[in-house]
């Protein structure tokens, strides 16, 4: 099984006087917290690199190794450059944060060839395949996944929080199949074998549609 | 243009090195300089499968690590009608002895005198596997009717795509008739529609080419023999002649992105 993703909250921007601040939640792995915040930063990059970057923890302030290596991954994989904010504090009520969940942000991934048997195909937003998931093979994204093809591999749609996710696909037949985190054991009938389906959750539970409903986005 | 073609499957023991040394036979009787090499090190096969173990002086790992030239190491078979030669493997090293620079050294070299180069690869895909699949220029991916040859040659197809090597073509080996028929075996096109490579051929499961590798005197040697012809076949497809018989693949996986669009939204233009 696919490491479950960070939830959205995790990581947080927030707006302040003298630009934006982000907020990392340290109750998670604090590396995978520092990834989450490079994944978020590079698929906003254009507006933030308009403004001066911050960092501090949710719910205090950062030691100097943590800010050490906060600095260190961003600069590496971002080229930008973060600043410790040490005596912000958090107000009661922690506001919206500024960008939209990631699979609304990111772009949407293209992939044209098949995936093969021990191939593993991972993205932030939605992805689009043109060609075969072979038995095998595994798809990892963060929002919906349209496959102009066939799906025998592992499928997984949507982190946990975002429910209106589906998956669509020419025939569909996986070994294993979530959307927001959401699996299910429930064979699938034929016909999702030969006809265009939608999956998507139902009250908290995977339902298929056939091709003619269309998903509810 | 000379070409290097490895011979491969993932799973062991479908087929590779019989096939490749009917292959090599069906090149030479058709008059193109043929080279072979063993590079399934450590497991010296392809020699005894064509019946020339007798002939063998020097080995690959000998050339690699400067005992004796290319040419020393080269076997002549003199019952092929073009030039037909081996270079066997050692049975006493490791996968791990011949280096990847020195092997690709001596593809190079004989590329530049003989037309085809073909490589009979170990199973699996570690370091001899990569070693072969990195010198060549194609490759024929050889797969039994079963789950598990079929999943592994796509695991092996995905690491030749991604080693850029463009041509990939399949062979069904030890093809069961009458059981596909029934339905108690995958069909022929349905291993393509997965695997979504062209088809070389199909060779069907006989026990006369296990006994004509035991004999040392393959099946591509003996002119009435039925499979001779299917081996001939086989090599022309190879050699780039189109294929004729029946079972021509469904091209859905190359298809364009154009005709799956079409295809999809049911747009007829
Ligand atoms: N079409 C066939 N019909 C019957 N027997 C066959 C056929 N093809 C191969 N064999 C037999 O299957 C066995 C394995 O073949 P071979 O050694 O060529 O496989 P391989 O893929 O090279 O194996 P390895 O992975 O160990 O190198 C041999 O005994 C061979 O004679
Ligand atoms: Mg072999």
């Amino acid at each position: 099984m696919p490491r479950t993703s960070l939830p959205d909250h995790s990581v947080i921007f927030k707006g302040i006087e003298q630009g934006i601040l982000i907020l990392l939640d340290k109750s998670f792995d604090y590396e995978r917290i520092i990834k989450k915040a490079i994944q978020k930063i590079k698929a906003n990059k254009k507006f933030l690199s308009e403004n001066a970057l911050f960092i501090t923890g949710t719910d205090g302030p950062l030691d100097p190794d943590e800010i050490g290596m906060a600095r260190k991954m961003i600069r590496d994989k971002t080229k930008m450059e973060v600043l410790p904010m040490n005596n912000w504090e958090a107000p009661s009520e922690i506001s919206e944060p500024i960008p939209e969940p990631i699979h609304e942000t990111a772009p949407p991934t293209f992939v044209r060839n098949n995936l093969r048997a021990g191939q593993e195909l991972q993205c932030d937003g939605d992805l689009i395949l043109f060609g075969d998931a072979h038995p095998g093979s595994k798809i990892i994204a963060g929002g919906s996944v349209i496959v102009f093809g066939k799906v025998y591999g592992e499928i997984h749609a949507g982190q946990p929080d975002h429910k209106k996710v589906y998956i669509a696909a020419e025939i569909f037949d996986p070994i294993r199949l979530s959307i927001a985190g959401v699996t299910t054991d429930q064979f699938l009938d034929s016909q999702c074998k030969k006809n265009w389906v939608y999956v998507q959750l139902q009250q908290d539970k995977i339902a298929i549609f056939p091709k003619e409903d269309g998903p509810n986005e | 243009m000379s070409e290097a073609i490895v011979f491969t499957s993932g799973k062991g023991g479908v087929g590779k090195t019989t096939l490749l040394g009917n292959i090599g036979i069906s090149l030479a009787n058709l008059g193109h300089n043929t080279v072979l090499i063993d590079a399934d090190i450590g497991l010296r096969n392809l020699d005894i499968v064509l019946g020339i173990e007798k002939k063998i002086k020097f080995n690959l790992i000998d050339i690699a690590h400067g005992i004796c030239t290319i040419d020393q190491a080269l076997a002549r078979d003199h019952r092929a009608v073009g030039n037909l030669s081996l270079i066997a493997a050692s049975q006493s090293h490791l996968k791990e002895d011949l280096g990847k620079e020195a092997l690709r050294k001596i593809v190079s070299k004989l590329k530049s005198t003989f037309d085809y180069v073909l490589i009979d690869c170990p199973a699996g895909i570690e370091y001899g596997f990569k070693n072969a699949t990195l010198c060549a220029d194609r490759a024929v991916v050889v797969v039994n009717q079963e789950v598990s040859s079929i999943r592994d040659a796509d695991r092996v197809i995905g690491i030749l795509e991604i080693e850029k090597i463009r041509k990939i073509q399949l062979i069904v080996n030890r093809y069961q008739h009458e059981l596909t028929i029934k339905k108690d075996m995958i069909a022929v096109e349905d291993i393509v529609d997965l695997l979504g490579v062209p088809l070389a051929g199909v060779i069907p499961e006989d026990v006369s080419i296990l006994l004509s590798s035991n004999e040392g005197r393959p099946i591509a040697y003996r002119k009435n023999h039925p499979l001779q012809s299917v081996f001939n076949d086989i090599t022309k497809v190879i050699l780039g002649e189109k294929r004729s018989s029946v079972e021509s693949h469904d091209d859905s996986k190359t298809a364009s992105l154009w005709k799956k669009v079409k295809k999809t939204f049911n747009i007829h233009r």
